[in-house]
């Protein structure tokens, strides 16, 4: 089933590393150390990218999540109630069903996917990204790409609502 | 029109007293009354306009409703809904009358007791499924309330209890009607065109099917022995009025059911199971009278009578005979009238002492002479004393079930011999003998007592003598419909 | 693209919704005063209305940027429950937000964005859009519920929907993805064409679960139901009534869209799922409610019930049962509203939610007592009111297809367990209208109903009635509606 080339093995490697470090973001004592490893593994993600030949996607990737979201994280935790050095416990008394569940669910999951005749197509898309996804979301595209502007501005004004004293 | 008005004019004097005004409980009382007068006249014309020498439907009212459900309004009455119509317009008047001594939330009362009159006298007359089914559920809410606010001690326990056997029943007697639908061709909630073809001939396992789910809906209404543990409960906290309506019109709308749509509809069924209902019948009759003669309360040894009694309706039913089939129907306008009688009776002497222990009376007799008087009348007529209503219609019942089922028949006649035992039982204990000191005080029965008491006393006397008054106008209808079951 | 040509008509609705959302962010800058707030309010309420209107010029509608947006009938008939849902949810508001926050204008302004995320999901038809427009509805109801900041429940109520709703969208995109990778596309109609040549295919399979958890998430349908019941407990009420109302018409809407629009040709891969959704969320709903003391809680588990019993017709999948599901959307809501508005109005007044705090209701509140009973007598599908016919249709679609089709036998299943499970519910209904009707009230005090409520309880109470006594002008809007998807 798993096939070794020269395509195949940098997935696998991401893979792992992406895997580890999800596990380690919901398990770590340390809040900060859970932020650091969730930023690699955006990491992993902007390189899955980078595989599937969406190099744009990759850069964005790394601006957004790691360059903002995870800096945000970190600025949070660092000047909110002192947490930074707080031991977590990040399990609860259900873990043991959500064990099983996510066994399960892995199993359903492997079993599908490799039981599936999936219609692998040939690389043919355009060498330059960045323009096709533009005028992707300006034409076919143009109506959830405006949707999401009022989205924007949904969760702008809630965020002074719920935030503001 | 006549029938749509005989339905709904309670309805509207219901709608009416809710936009009155609470304070003026005697124009309440006196609307309430004129609305349920109303269809007792209308009855009259309806009985004295109905042509006795055919069986088909009269004074049919069609329209379509919900087409895209295939459901009509479809209203008409024939040998078997007239008798019932009869009795459920005089019971409904009586009550109004016997409750003129309500004093909590009058206003609602009648309000909700002429909605109660509206699905009665809705169930009786109509013929579409649906339709049916919609004036059966129309009883039950009124009768909750009715029971859960101006019942006795353990009314809310009484109410909800009530509510739940009933919804269980009807739930799936809908699905019945649902399968019943769904399987006829063309679909059809009609209940003459499903009783007249012969839709499911040979079917004998769908018609078994929705003979049982259809069985269990009317069953709980019965009641039936196991279903019948609501019944005790809602009588003895339900006040007079509703003991009135629960023993005289709403057992009797399980038994009509079971007549109007489970038996003609599904008549290979009816003959499967004939034997069971037989057994059945045989059960409330003798568990009934056992439980009554365990009985200390007056109105909870009443309560069982009428499960006994309604077996014989049953026993009648099952022998599907001429005979039996009109000594059911007889028995069941008999016993609304006797049992209605009754309970009011039991109301009267209640409303004085405040009891209903039958061991706390003693030599009332003296004391209320004339109420003692009526109250003999009532417990003749129960037991079955020749010359009163009730003897010519267990007669029926016993000669029409005894060919079919000799053994079951002869059991059931020793109900007969337990009702003398536990009703002559009691009249002794609380009539004769000597006078207990507590009650020297109490008052004989009044006017009102006596005018609404009196119409119900002179129909049992009058058919006992003369019960053709009633079985002329069945007889037509039940000789075509037993043929369907050869 | 050429621009000329799209119809943007076909918008209208949504501009003129989207725009007065604006108008009141907006003006509520310019407007420093009090006392103008409650005129942002009436102003959505217009803007609600003129949108109405605008959906009643739509005629045959049509499809915009090729088929992902798509203004059909069945998109037309939910956005006008939505906008209906709408204008009864801000009049209720009007006096309950009154003062309850410092920040009224917005409220209107993120409600109306909120009815405007859910009518984007009913005309959505294209994965990425879906998925859009459910996280701007989610995004939208999580700040309604945690409108009440400095109230921990609310803020609670805001958490639970937040953590589910993640969760639910990310299973929602992996399922989107998978789609994707099988298909190769996320237009709804071409991906029905381009998996109409596969057999069984487990990886669609395993998406059409993941889909159906993330709609699952919208209707509360067990096991996607964990967030209900807080969420309805700590919201505001009116955000509580319009997430079991409007959310649960959007769920739905989508709900059929994806799987009986998109994938109705290929049913074995998702009829065993909606089968298993629907009796989980008719038993654990209905269990669940029985022991709830808290109002809200009881009728949070009363809507994920509801939602199995409208599964059902999802499973059978036949025209009278699809066409039943937006009957029972229409009959739901109405009932389900005036239950709301209910408590709306007394919770303001007395600030208490348990369902024994309403004892003796019918004695301070008349109308609202009445209100209520008829409101939970609907939903307990006790005729003739809406409630009644909704839970009758989606039975008869399923008796129908099971007594036609010996194959599909197994269907009946889903009838019997559904009346079998409502009987329970009755149980829980009849126990708020016993603490109104049958006890007595600790506190007299009369509670006052606000004009605005009024007339939203009215509209709500009277098409209750309207639907359960004259239903056939519904059943033929929600017949016409589902024509366009089956």
């Amino acid at each position: 089933m798993i096939e070794l080339t020269a395509q195949t093995i940098p997935f696998y490697i991401l893979a792992v590393i992406a895997v580890i470090s999800a596990l380690a973001v919901v398990s770590l004592k340390n809040l900060v150390h859970s932020v650091l490893f969730l930023a690699l593994f955006f990491f992993c993600m902007a390189g899955f990218y980078i595989l599937l030949k969406a190099e744009f996607l990759a850069a964005v990737q790394i601006f957004v999540y790691v360059g903002g979201i995870t800096v945000l994280f970190l600025f949070l935790i660092m000047l909110t109630f002192k947490v930074a050095d707080k031991r977590l416990r990040q399990t609860n008394e259900q873990w043991l069903i959500a064990f099983v569940m996510v066994i399960l669910f892995g199993w359903l999951l492997v079993t599908g996917l490799s039981e599936t005749n999936w219609e692998i197509a040939e690389w043919s898309g355009p060498e330059k990204t960045i323009p096709v996804i533009g005028k992707l979301l300006l034409t076919t595209y143009i109506f959830p790409f405006e949707v999401v502007s009022v989205v924007l501005l949904a969760a702008l004004i809630g965020a002074i609502v719920i935030a503001r004293k | 029109m006549l029938l749509s008005s005989i339905v709904f004019i309670p309805l509207l004097g219901g709608l009416l007293i809710l936009l009155m005004n609470r304070e003026n409980e005697w124009a309440i009382k006196t609307m309430a009354t004129i609305a349920a007068a109303i269809p007792v006249i209308l009855a009259g014309w309806l009985y004295y306009c109905f042509d006795q020498s055919t069986a088909d439907i009269q004074f049919a009212e069609k329209m379509d409703w919900i087409p895209s459900l295939g459901v009509s309004y479809f209203l008409g009455v024939d040998g078997l809904g007239l008798p019932m119509v009869i009795v459920t317009s005089l019971l409904s008047l009586v009550a109004i009358t016997v409750s003129w001594n309500i004093k909590t939330r009058v206003k609602e009362y009648f309000a909700l007791f002429l909605i109660l009159e509206t699905g009665m006298m809705g169930v009786f007359v109509a013929l579409d499924l649906f339709l049916f089914y919609i004036f059966w559920e129309l009883v039950l809410v009124p009768m909750y309330f009715i029971i859960g606010v101006w019942g006795g001690p353990r009314k809310e326990y009484a109410a909800i209890k009530f509510i739940i056997y009933t919804v269980v029943g009807s739930v799936f007697m809908l699905l019945g009607f649902l399968a019943i639908y769904f399987t006829s061709d063309p679909h059809t909630f009609n209940i003459i065109e499903l009783s007249q073809g012969n839709q499911f001939k040979g079917m004998l396992l769908f018609q078994n099917i929705a003979y049982l789910a259809l069985f269990l809906g009317f069953a709980v209404k019965v009641p039936i022995f196991p279903f019948h543990t609501w019944l005790p409960d809602a009588h003895v906290e339900a006040p007079t009025a509703g003991s009135i309506i629960l023993a005289g019109v709403l057992l009797k709308m399980g038994a009509y059911g079971l007549m109007r749509v489970c038996f003609p509809i599904l008549p290979e069924a009816a003959v499967y199971f004939a034997h069971c209902l037989a057994g059945l019948a045989l059960i409330n009759i003798l568990y009934g009278a056992f439980t009554a003669l365990a009985q200390t309360d007056l109105k909870k040894m009443i309560a069982y009578s009428s499960v006994s009694h309604m077996g014989y309706v049953l026993l009648g039913m099952s022998a599907l005979t001429v005979t039996g089939f009109n000594g059911a129907l007889l028995q069941m306008f008999n016993h609304g009238i006797i049992t209605g009688a009754l309970f009011m009776l039991v109301g009267v002497i209640y409303d004085r002492a405040h009891t209903r222990e039958i061991a706390g009376f003693g030599g009332i007799g003296k004391q209320m002479p004339a109420y003692t008087g009526l109250m003999a009348v009532a417990v003749m007529a129960a037991v079955g004393l020749p010359g009163l209503a009730g003897f010519i219609s267990e007669l029926l019942c016993f000669v029409g079930a005894f060919p079919v089922y000799k053994l079951i028949t002869s059991g059931a006649v020793l109900g007969v011999l337990l009702s003398a035992v536990y009703m002559l039982g009691m009249f002794q204990r609380i009539f004769t003998g000597e006078l207990n000191p507590k009650w020297a005080e109490l008052k004989d029965a009044d006017f009102r007592e006596w005018i609404s008491l009196l119409p119900l006393m002179a129909l049992i006397v009058l058919l006992g003598f003369y019960p053709r008054l009633i079985l002329d106008v069945m007889n037509m209808t039940i000789t075509h419909l037993i043929p369907r079951f050869q | 693209m050429n621009w000329a040509f799209i119809d943007w008509t076909l918008l209208a609705p949504e501009i003129i919704v989207l725009i007065t959302a604006l108008l009141i962010f907006g003006l509520d800058l310019i407007w420093g005063d009090e006392s103008e707030r409650e005129t942002l309010g009436w102003l959505g309420i217009l803007g609600l209305i003129f949108a109405f209107y605008a959906t009643l010029a739509l005629g045959q509608g049509g499809e915009l940027f090729n088929h992902i947006y798509v203004v059909d009938s069945l998109s037309i008939f939910s956005k006008q429950i939505l906008l209906g849902i709408g204008v009864l949810i801000i009049l209720a508001s009007l006096d309950y937000i009154k003062g309850a926050t410092k920040y009224e204008g917005e409220y209107y302004g993120l409600l109306l964005l909120a009815i405007l995320a859910m009518m984007l999901i009913s005309s959505a038809a294209e994965l990425i859009t879906i998925f859009i427009c459910l996280e701007f509805a989610t995004l939208t109801c999580i700040i309604l519920s945690a409108y009440f900041k400095h109230e921990p429940k609310s803020t609670e109520a805001g958490l639970k929907y937040l953590l589910v709703g993640l969760l639910s969208a990310v299973v929602l995109l992996y399922g989107i993805s998978l789609v994707y990778g099988l298909t190769g596309t996320t237009t709804l109609y071409q991906i029905g064409g381009s998996i109409r040549k596969y057999a069984f295919q487990p990886v669609l399979f395993i998406s059409c679960i993941f889909l159906a958890a993330g709609f699952g998430f919208k209707i509360a349908a067990v096991p996607f139901h964990t967030w209900a019941p807080d969420t309805y407990e700590g919201a505001p009420t009116p955000i509580t009534a319009f997430l079991a109302t409007a959310s649960k018409v959007a769920g739905f809407v989508i709900l059929l869209r994806f799987f009986v629009g998109g994938l109705g040709d290929i049913e074995g891969h998702w009829i065993g799922i909606m089968v298993t959704l629907a009796v989980l969320s008719m038993s654990i709903g209905n269990l669940s409610a029985i022991p709830q003391t808290d109002i809200k809680r009881m009728l949070a588990y009363s809507s994920i019930a509801h939602a199995g019993y409208i599964l059902i017709g999802l499973a059978v999948l036949s025209r009278e049962s699809l066409t039943a599901v937006l009957f029972y959307l229409l009959a739901y809501a109405a009932a389900n509203l005036g239950a709301f508005l209910v408590i709306i109005a007394f919770s303001k007044w007395t600030d208490l939610h348990n369902i024994s705090d309403y004892a003796g209701l019918s004695k301070r509140s008349p109308l609202l007592a009445l209100s209520m009973l008829l409101a939970l007598m609907s939903m307990a599908g006790i005729p003739p009111l809406g409630g009644f016919i909704g839970k009758f249709y989606i039975f008869a679609g399923a008796v129908s297809e099971a007594v036609s089709d010996p194959e599909r036998l197994w269907l009946i299943g889903l009838p019997v367990w559904g009346v079998i499970f409502s009987i329970v519910s009755v149980y829980y209904y009849f126990g708020v209208i016993k603490a109104m009707y049958l006890v007595e009230p600790v506190d007299t005090q009369p509670i006052p109903i606000p004009v605005p409520l009024g007339l939203a309880l009215l509209i709500a109470i009277l098409l209750t009635l309207l639907i359960g006594i004259y239903p056939g002008p519904f059943l033929a809007l929600s017949e016409s509606a589902i024509q366009s998807i089956f």
